[in-house]
């Protein structure tokens, strides 16, 4: 095994597809809703809407807890920020190429 | 006495070992596609005939090489679905040894969920890691080559192992039946980490995203359906209802996710993603009512279908454009918008998002861990899921393909490959469709009639996903980066790539100046003993001297006369 090893990448099988694909139009309208300026205002009305329920309606939930108004959104909130925030210091203390170390 | 059973694994692996020999490729790839789907007949059939045992006897030896019950059959019934679509994706691929390897891996994988005692168990289990190494190998790199060498020595330690504890269980309990394994025993405690390892416990997972990476596009499928997958099911079989089971859960989902969130190489954030969803399964065999086990069941079910489907999406994006970092790509809905569609759809499937196998598997297993009381895990397990849209539905199943514009134009994946990941995306969607279909599949049917679809249900979980995809998207609108551009945090693996080689070179270089110092003392010592015998027996050395006869009569007389004093004094 180890005589037939290398370490070269392998080049991409398939050419170079110069033009875009007829079916990417479908997601083009996807693509601009995502894009990083308007992307979180679009989110954040989607989120609004969502929460509206909360408060025009009583939920029943597995737990009483979960029963609070706007439990669900602050959860995801917190927990996509603690996430984040956290792997900042984390990516700044333990950062390390990914295969560091390997003997090759 | 030899009842083979109705054991859907002797096909798959006869097929296997001819497909090693079988130089046609599309007669290879038709008669393991065969062998998965008359497999997949005979699981229905099983239901018909009532056949539920097969029994090899050798000498004493009993081996139930094929127990047909609830927790099998769901776990029997995915692998082999999982090998009709591995199959599939990998059509074009004229590769004879991964072919075979690949659907003996499969059968192992079945052959193991089925076995009713120890030591078939642990021959499937052997086999498993055997054959799955060379889905590694196959890459070619020096980097798979060593990580396969890795991920073999892991894989074979959990098999001694399981070995071990298997047999201090027999000597205990004087069976080797493999049903409730008590936790508090040498053997029970053997078998648990042996199922540990190939679970990706924390601090036993460095294989998973060591290895993962650096398969084949092809391998890194078939690899990310079976292995962990057969823990979890050998975890629900022998450990269910062991209370620490819930803590390495939660530690595992919560772990793995920030793991996830800092790799850049997109397999590797695919492997960690894998290991989180694992951790669900793991708190559900941990609580182990019948309602969680049937939960952990059902999720490892649908897990393996997305799971699947982003592996094959990654698959394609590294084969037609040479990488899978997040670094490097972004913009590719514009060439592969097919792949891009199946990823979106993997990614919506692991965020559990309404209408999708993951939020009708997940949905279940939460209420399950609710019922029996742990609020607190079950919110640990909302927030791991939260995280589960940034790590993976964010940056594996839409970052690559709208992100930023790297200037990548790949041709879009094969039409093999689009056909593979159309039948899991719409297998994922299904599911979440009619959550029946998965239900009916659930180990204890009789606790199974649930409604996920509740209002309430559907729009919190709506919020949950929206909210992290908001947090997300006001992070990179403030520039926030998720990711260090071809970086990843440090992981176990620190062990052995930091820790391990420096004192593996250590100990080299201490070895070689004891070598050293050894042999300068050894050298001085021989070099004085050579000298003394050199100038004793030496031609001109001190017994080659010549001495004068009066001397030497001399010494002649007076050794004479001191044997005669001895003699005297000895006669006296």
């Amino acid at each position: 095994m180890g005589a037939h090893v290398t370490d070269r990448r392998r080049p991409p099988v398939a050419p170079v597809q110069p033009y875009a694909h007829p079916l990417s139009r479908f997601l083009r309208l996807f693509d601009a809703l995502l894009s990083r300026r308007f992307g979180w205002i679009i989110l954040a009305c989607v989120l609004g809407a969502l929460s509206l329920y909360d408060l025009l309606f009583e939920r029943h939930d597995y737990a009483s807890i979960a029963e609070a108004r706007f439990f669900y959104p602050v959860i995801g909130v917190l927990a996509a920020a603690f996430v984040i925030l956290v792997s900042w210091p984390l990516r700044a203390l333990f950062a390390r190429k990914d295969d560091e170390g390997a003997s090759s | 006495m030899i009842d083979w059973g109705l054991n859907p694994a002797w096909f798959l692996l006869a097929a296997g070992i001819v497909a090693l020999v079988l130089n046609l490729v599309m007669l290879r790839k038709v008669l393991i596609l065969g062998a998965a789907l008359f497999g997949i007949a005979l699981m229905f059939l099983q239901e018909m005939t009532g056949l539920d045992r097969g029994i090899i006897e050798l000498g004493n030896i009993a081996l139930v090489t094929f127990r047909f019950d609830g927790l099998s059959r769901i776990f029997a019934l995915i692998f082999l679905i999982a090998t009709v679509l591995n199959t599939v994706y990998a059509w074009q691929e004229d590769n004879r040894l991964t072919d075979a390897m690949s659907a003996v891996y499969a059968a192992a994988a079945v052959g193991a969920v089925l076995a009713g005692d120890f030591l078939t168990l642990f021959i499937f289990w052997e086999v498993t890691a055997l054959s799955s190494v060379f889905l590694i190998w196959a890459s070619g790199t020096r980097q798979a080559y060593e990580a396969g060498l890795r991920y073999l020595a892991l894989q074979v330690t959990s098999g001694v192992l399981l070995l071990t504890g298997a047999l201090a269980i027999q000597n205990q309990t004087g069976t080797l039946s493999f049903d409730a394994i008590n936790p508090q025993s040498i053997g029970g405690l053997l078998v648990l980490i042996a199922f540990g390892i190939k679970a990706g416990f924390p601090l036993l997972h460095s294989w998973l995203p060591d290895a993962y990476p650096k398969a084949t596009a092809t391998g890194a499928v078939v690899l990310s359906a079976f292995t962990t997958k057969l823990a979890i099911y050998a975890l629900a079989r022998g450990f269910a209802g062991y209370e620490p089971l819930i803590v390495i859960g939660v530690v595992m989902a919560v772990f793995y996710a920030f793991m996830a969130l800092n790799s850049d190489d997109l397999r590797r954030v695919l492997a960690y993603a894998l290991a989180n969803q694992l951790g669900f399964m793991i708190v559900g065999i941990g609580v182990g009512t019948t309602m969680a086990i049937n939960g952990a069941a059902g999720h490892a079910f649908v897990s393996v279908l997305y799971t699947g489907l982003l592996f094959m999406t990654m698959g394609a994006i590294l084969m037609r454009t040479g990488t899978a970092k997040a670094s490097e790509l972004g913009g590719l809905h514009r060439t592969m918008p097919i792949t891009a569609v199946m990823a979106l759809v993997g990614g919506l499937t692991i965020a559990s998002l309404p209408f999708t196998g993951g939020f009708v598997a997940k949905a279940y297993l939460f209420s399950a861990i609710v019922k029996d009381g742990h609020y607190y895990v079950w919110m640990v397990l909302l927030f791991a899921s939260a995280a589960a849209v940034l790590h993976t539905t964010l940056r594996v199943g839409i970052a690559p393909f709208f992100g930023v514009d790297r200037g990548l134009r790949p041709a879009e994946a094969p039409g093999s490959m689009l056909l593979a990941m159309t039948i899991a995306a719409l297998l994922c969607l299904l599911l979440g469709l009619n959550p029946g279909f998965v239900y009916r599949l659930y180990p204890d049917v009789a606790v199974a009639d649930y409604n996920p679809y509740t209002l309430d249900h559907i729009i919190t979980q709506f919020q949950l996903v929206v909210a992290a995809l908001f947090v997300a998207a006001l992070a990179g609108f403030v520039g926030l980066n998720l990711t260090d551009q071809g970086r990843s945090i440090l992981d176990t693996d620190w062990l052995y790539r930091r820790l391990g080689f420096g004192v593996v070179r250590w100990m080299h270089a201490m070895f070689v100046r004891l070598a050293e110092g050894t042999q300068l003392v050894f050298g001085k010592v021989a070099a004085a003993i050579d000298a003394q015998m050199h100038a004793l027996f030496a031609p001109s050395g001190a017994l080659n001297r010549a001495v004068p006869s009066a001397v030497l009569a001399g010494w002649t007389a007076l050794i004479l006369a001191a044997t005669l004093l001895i003699a005297f004094l000895a006669g006296a």
